[in-house]
C-alpha cells in the first residue's frame, strides 16, 4: 500500500505540467471573464501641442488641462501649404515649451512628480501652467518676418478630472468601502488552490488516503485547518500533519494548463456563487475611472505673440470647456476674443468659436510611462473679427506617439478663408510634441 | 489591461512560519503615486485593511506587520494583497520573514507591478504554521 502511495505521490509531481500559471493571475483572468465590461479610457486630451493663437500650431483648439509636468512642443513643417495657417513653406520654426506650476514646485523642492505627498499638497498647483515660445512670422500677415515670442498662461479653476477633487474624492472613497470585498476573492482563492492541490497531490507519503480524503472534500479553509491542528494533538496523526504540510509547502499555487474539465467545472462553480461581490468590485473601479475621466473641465487661458519692429503683435484670451463624451471621446469647446495689434494699420478685434472631438484609438501601454494611444481629432473654427470678413476653418489631426513622451501630429486643416486673403486655403502640417515630464521618468526608470 | 509583472524574488506560494520561536512578517509597499489604492486580506480574518487606514495616506511608503500575535497564527492562511491601479500605476510589494528580535531571515519576495488605470491585480501566499 505504501509503495503505491510513493508511486502515486511520485506520479503527480513529475506529471507533465509544461506550463504553468500564477493562481493569482489565472483566477483574476477567469473572474474578469465573467465580470469584465470592456472599458479603457485614456489620459490623451491634455494639450501637448502649441496654443492655437499660432496659427501654425498644430492646435486648431485649445484643451482645458496642460500637462501635469513640463512640455514642449514644435511645429516641424508643413509639409503641402495653400495657406490655411498662413505658415508658408519654409516658415516653420514654432516652439513651445509648457510648465505646470506643479512641475516647479517640484523642480524647486527636488521631488518626484508622482510622489504622493506632494501631489496631494499641490493640487491647485496642477491647475496653472506657463507657456513660452517662438513663433514664426509672415510679411504679408505679420508685417516682419522675424520671429515673435510667445508667452500664455491657463488657469482651470473648475477640474472635474483631478483626483483630489471633492467630487473624485467622493468616488474614490466609495472604491475604497467596496474594496474592502476583495476579501471575497481571497476565500475564494484559497477554495480554489485547495481543489488544485488536492488535483495534484493524489496521494502523499505519510498521509493516509481517506484521511487526504477528508481533508479535501472539506470546503471551508477553517475547517481545513481545524483539521490538520487535530492531527497535530494527536501522536498517532502527528507525522500525518507534517508530511501534508511539507506537500503544502512544496505546492507552488501554479494552475496547470491541461487542467480536467470537471476540475474547470468546479472552480468556474465556485466564482459563479461569488460573482455579485466580485463584479461590485470591477463595476467601483470602472465607474470611478469613467467619473474621473470625463470630468468637465473649464479653463481661462491667454496667449500673446509679441513680434519686434513693426510686426503684429497677436493677444487671444480664451474661456475653454472640456467633457467626456465617453471614455474614448473628449469633446471641447474655445470662446476667444481675438486681438490684432498692427502698429502700421488699424487693429482688428474680434470673437472666435472652435470646436473640437478627440477620440482615443488605441489602449494605453502597460509601461507607466509608456507611450500615449493613437488619437483622431476633428474640429472646427470661425473667427469674427472687424476689418476682415468671416474665417472659417476645419482640421483632422491625426497623433501618432512615436515613443514614450514623444508625440507625432499630423494635421490637414482647410480654411474658407485665409487671413487677409480672400480665398480658400489648404494645409499639411507635421508637428512633434515631447513630455519632458514623461521622458526623464522613463529615462530614470531605465 | 495588461499588468506587467517583475519578479526580483519569486512568490513562493507557500510559507513556513515556527510559531515558537516568534517569527513574524514584514512588509512594505512602495507606491509611485500620486494615489495608492489597495487591500490587505486574510482568508482567517477578511479585509484587515486599506491604504487609507495607514496614517499619512498617501505616501510612498507603507510598511505593516503580522502574526507579531501568536494567536493569529492559522495554517492554511492566505494572505492576498489586492491593487487598483486608477490613480496609481506603478507598486512595488515586498515581504520579509523576520525572526523575533526583528532580524531579517529572508526575502519571501519583492515584485514590481505596473498597471493601466482600470486594472485590478493581487498577489498572495498562503502559510503554513508549525
Amino acid at each position: 500500500m505504501r509503495t503505491i502511495f510513493v508511486l502515486l505521490t511520485l506520479s503527480a509531481l513529475c506529471s507533465p505540467v509544461l506550463t504553468a500559471e500564477r493562481l493569482d493571475a489565472w483566477l483574476r483572468s477567469r473572474i474578469e471573464a465573467r465580470v469584465l465590461t470592456a472599458l479603457n479610457s485614456n489620459h490623451a486630451t491634455r494639450q501637448r501641442e502649441g496654443a492655437s493663437v499660432d496659427s501654425r500650431s498644430t492646435s486648431l483648439v485649445d484643451q482645458s488641462s496642460a500637462t501635469d509636468f513640463v512640455n514642449m512642443a514644435m511645429t516641424l513643417s508643413p509639409v503641402a501649404s495653400g495657406g490655411a495657417g498662413s505658415g508658408g513653406v519654409g516658415q516653420s520654426g514654432t516652439g513651445m515649451v509648457t510648465a505646470s506650476a506643479y512641475s516647479l514646485l517640484a523642480a524647486i523642492n527636488g521631488k518626484s512628480l508622482t510622489d504622493p505627498e506632494f501631489y496631494k499638497q499641490h493640487t491647485a498647483a496642477r491647475q496653472l501652467s506657463f507657456t513660452l515660445g517662438s513663433t514664426a512670422s509672415d510679411v504679408m500677415k505679420d508685417n516682419t518676418d522675424k520671429a515673435g515670442t510667445t508667452f500664455g498662461f491657463k488657469f482651470t479653476p473648475i477640474n472635474h478630472r483631478d483626483i483630489y477633487g471633492k467630487r473624485n474624492a467622493t468616488a474614490l472613497t466609495g472604491l475604497r468601502d467596496v474594496l474592502r470585498q476583495t476579501a471575497v476573492e481571497t476565500e475564494l482563492k484559497s477554495e480554489v488552490s485547495n481543489v488544485l492541490f488536492c488535483l495534484q497531490n493524489a496521494g502523499i507519503v505519510g498521509v493516509d488516503a481517506a484521511a487526504l480524503r477528508e481533508f479535501c472534500a472539506t470546503p471551508r479553509e477553517a475547517a481545513r485547518s481545524a483539521l490538520l491542528d487535530a492531527w497535530g494533538l494527536n501522536p498517532s496523526t502527528l507525522s500525518q500533519k507534517a508530511a501534508l504540510q511539507r506537500a503544502q509547502l512544496a505546492f507552488r499555487d501554479d494552475v496547470p494548463d491541461n487542467l480536467p474539465a470537471a476540475t474547470l467545472a468546479q472552480i468556474d462553480g465556485l466564482i459563479e456563487a461569488n460573482l455579485p461581490a466580485l463584479t461590485r468590485v470591477r463595476a467601483a473601479i470602472n465607474d470611478t475611472y469613467d467619473q474621473i475621466k470625463q470630468g468637465m473641465q473649464l479653463a481661462i487661458a491667454t496667449n500673446y505673440i509679441n513680434r519686434p519692429d513693426a510686426g503684429t503683435n497677436d493677444l487671444r484670451a480664451s474661456l475653454i470647456f472640456d467633457y467626456g463624451l465617453s471614455p474614448r471621446v473628449n469633446w471641447t469647446m474655445n470662446g476667444s476674443f481675438d486681438h490684432r495689434d498692427r502698429k502700421m494699420a488699424l487693429d482688428t478685434k474680434g470673437g472666435r468659436f472652435a470646436t473640437e472631438f478627440l477620440g482615443r484609438l488605441t489602449g494605453y501601454e502597460d509601461a507607466l510611462w509608456g507611450r500615449q494611444p493613437i488619437t483622431l481629432a476633428f474640429a472646427g473654427e470661425g473667427k469674427w473679427l472687424t476689418r476682415q470678413k468671416p474665417q472659417y476653418s476645419v482640421q483632422a489631426k491625426l497623433t501618432i506617439p512615436i515613443s514614450a513622451g514623444l508625440d507625432f501630429p499630423i494635421v490637414y486643416r482647410w480654411a474658407k478663408r485665409i487671413d487677409l486673403v480672400d480665398k480658400e486655403g489648404k494645409e499639411l502640417k507635421m508637428g512633434l510634441s515631447v513630455d519632458l515630464g514623461s521622458l526623464s521618468q522613463l529615462l530614470k526608470g531605465r | 489591461m495588461a499588468i506587467t509583472r517583475t519578479v526580483t524574488v519569486d512568490n513562493p506560494g507557500a510559507l513556513l512560519i515556527e510559531r515558537a520561536s516568534g517569527e513574524f512578517l514584514h512588509f512594505t509597499l512602495i507606491a509611485g503615486g500620486p494615489l495608492p489604492i489597495f487591500a490587505f486580506n486574510s482568508s482567517v480574518k477578511g479585509n484587515l485593511f486599506e491604504a487609507a487606514d495607514f496614517i499619512g495616506h498617501p505616501k510612498t511608503t507603507y510598511e505593516w506587520e503580522h502574526l507579531k500575535n501568536p494567536s493569529d497564527m492559522q495554517s492554511l492562511e492566505r494572505l492576498d494583497l489586492h491593487l487598483v491601479f486608477v490613480t496609481n500605476a506603478k507598486y512595488q510589494y515586498k515581504v520579509e520573514k523576520r525572526a523575533a528580535t526583528g532580524a531579517v531571515l529572508a526575502t519571501i519576495l519583492d515584485i514590481s507591478f505596473v498597471g493601466d488605470p482600470t486594472d485590478h491585480e493581487a498577489e498572495s501566499f498562503r502559510l503554513m504554521v508549525s
